[in-house]
């Protein structure tokens, strides 16, 4: 894969890689960090990549491991840092899709990211359970899981500001 | 709440986070020649031992031992693994339960199924009851492949067998007290057979409409495979109470219906040993002072060659009400009304742990936060972690918290 190829092929999975990265870490900064170090060690460790077909899985998965690597480092702030994200995005997004996001968000990381593959990057069970590094029974007990607490807790949210 | 609003639920990239990916893409710098060549001449010995590996795969049945990324067990989890090879058929389905491996706590079972018509699909409901020193001990499953908790449909209506064949689960014993002897599993596989047209029911999921398939003679399916909804469709249309639907698992309640036959019943029975190396350690030393005004408590941990799980709870002293601290974190979460009080405790009691092995290797886990209430003790914030051990199993295991208190070590040596 010469490094042209790479660019490209990382670039076309950029929303992918947004949406993954947003999951998983609040601030953009961080974000940012996460994604330059992973398309550095994907490049660096291209040779483990044994099929191109599977470049953006391959991909996620380093994007994933990046992200976990910064929150450890991090002490981490969940709420905090939760409340400061939702106040910058209220101006710019519709109250039903800030219910949404943070309803996503809310959900603990085992359940999150089955969700932002599956369901947003469109990544198919097989797919979503090898970049997990889970079965895919698993990968489907968390979405139904993940479904129930995502109704339950847009439920609740429907109520609070309806009270 | 649709799977469409799910995908409008984050904004689009931002410039920065774009400008950060562009400039890394165009970055990267290609090697020399010499060292790329190396590397290739590499990659074809790996690429061919791999390709051996993947052909004896094929020619194999769906076992425990095999594994989604092609990494390797350990040792001491191959030793464990117990060969079964039961096989039923009949006209509609051929079902191998493989092969199983027990931790001492947690189980799997590979099970290799192959649809001989997939226009004839079976409906596979399992049950699964397990026996120690004479005694029935509680067991709770979760698909490893497939939904073993309330049966599937096979092959999936919409999807068919995408998991060519490979198929199993995963479950836990969760009674208080851990197992000591040897352990009687008895798997009870019920198939039934559809008896009406078999369709899936799509995203716009109400229950009306599972209540009227049923009453026109139709199967629904969710997701191509479940047949949760559709049952209590079929329930409320028989006309079965409220407490009956509640009481009765998803296959009974099929069974009871029109909509399916019995077919056949497949049942196994094997048993298993504790493995010696199995360490569980509950609530060690009681709480421990964690920094100002907090307390640590150990929940939970236990190691064994295939995972290591722990909870540990983080107490605040506060006089606040769970109720209280739950609406106050629900609306730090939403930017609304947030109580900075109630934050920064929140905050103070939620740290990260560090795991470590005695040779000072970083174990690296999916470790969440939750905020959890105590019987008596108002509120507390859980933090839990469950990871897989893919190599030698830990003789001892160090947690050092982010906050600066004293590191927790656990020597884990029978």
């Amino acid at each position: 894969m010469t490094k042209e190829d790479f660019a490209g092929r990382v670039m076309a999975a950029e929303t992918t890689l947004y949406r993954v990265a947003r999951s998983l870490l609040r601030r953009e900064e961080d974000q940012k960090d996460a994604v330059s170090e992973a398309v550095m060690r994907a490049w660096a460790h291209r040779s483990s990549l044994r099929e191109e077909k599977y470049f953006t899985t391959w991909l996620v998965r380093i994007l994933i491991n990046e992200c976990r690597r910064l929150l450890k480092k991090q002490a981490r702030t969940v709420l905090m840092a939760d409340a400061q994200w939702h106040a910058l995005e209220a101006d710019s997004v519709p109250e039903d899709v800030l219910a949404v996001s943070s309803a996503v968000d809310n959900l603990p990381e085992k359940l999150r990211l089955p969700v932002v593959l599956y369901y947003m990057e469109g990544f198919a069970l097989r797919e979503t359970a090898a970049i997990l590094a889970v079965p895919v029974g698993t990968v489907k007990a968390r979405l139904h899981r993940a479904r129930k607490a995502l109704k339950m807790e847009l439920e609740a949210c429907e109520e609070a500001w309806q009270a | 709440m649709r799977a469409s609003d799910l995908k409008k639920a984050y904004t689009p990239v931002p410039d920065g986070f774009h400008d950060a990916l562009f400039a890394a893409a165009h970055s990267v710098k290609e090697e020399k020649q010499l060292k790329h060549t190396f590397r290739a001449a590499a990659i074809a010995l790996i690429v061919t031992a791999l390709l051996c590996g993947t052909a004896l795969a094929l020619t194999s049945l769906y076992s425990v031992r095999d594994t989604w990324d092609g990494s390797p067990h350990s040792e001491e989890f191959l030793n464990h693994v117990l060969d079964i090879h039961q096989t039923f058929e009949n006209e509609r389905i051929k079902l191998t339960i493989t092969d199983a491996v027990f931790d001492g706590q947690e189980f799997e079972v590979a099970i290799d199924l192959q649809s001989p018509d997939p226009q004839k699909p079976v409906y596979i409901y399992p049950r699964l009851e397990a026996i120690c020193d004479g005694q029935p001990i509680g067991v709770d499953i979760e698909g490893m492949a497939g939904d073993f908790l309330s049966g599937f449909l096979y092959p999936n209506a919409v999807t068919g067998d995408l998991l060519e064949g490979c198929y199993g689960f995963s479950g836990v014993i969760f009674d208080d007290k851990n197992a000591t002897g040897d352990v009687t599993f008895t798997l009870t596989l019920k198939l039934l057979m559809p008896n009406w047209p078999v369709s899936d029911a799509g995203t716009n999921q109400e229950m009306e409409q599972f209540i009227d398939a049923y009453k026109n003679r139709q199967i629904y399916t969710t997701w191509g495979d479940s047949l949760v909804e559709y049952s209590w469709g079929a329930a409320k249309a028989m006309g079965m109470s409220e407490e009956e639907q509640n009481t009765t698992r998803t296959g009974d309640l099929l069974e009871k219906s029109d909509a399916f036959t019995l077919m056949d019943t497949v049942q196994c029975t094997f048993t298993m040993p504790v493995p010696k190396s199995f360490a569980s350690i509950a609530t060690v030393g009681g709480e421990i002072p964690f920094g100002e005004g907090l307390t640590l408590r150990v929940e939970e941990l236990s190691v064994s060659f295939m995972r290591l799980q722990y909870v540990f709870l983080v107490i605040p002293e506060s006089d606040s009400t769970w109720e209280e601290a739950f609406e106050n974190s629900y609306r730090a979460a939403t930017g609304k009304n947030a109580d900075p009080k109630l934050q920064a405790l929140i905050q103070s009691a939620t740290v990260d742990f560090t795991v470590t092995d005695e040779k000072g290797n970083v174990l690296t886990d999916t470790s969440g936060h939750q905020i959890v209430e105590l019987e008596g003790r108002g509120w507390a914030v859980a933090h839990s972690g469950l990871l897989a051990i893919k190599e030698d199993m830990p003789k001892q295991l160090t947690f050092t918290p982010s906050n600066g208190q004293t590191a927790l070590t656990f020597g884990l040596d029978k």
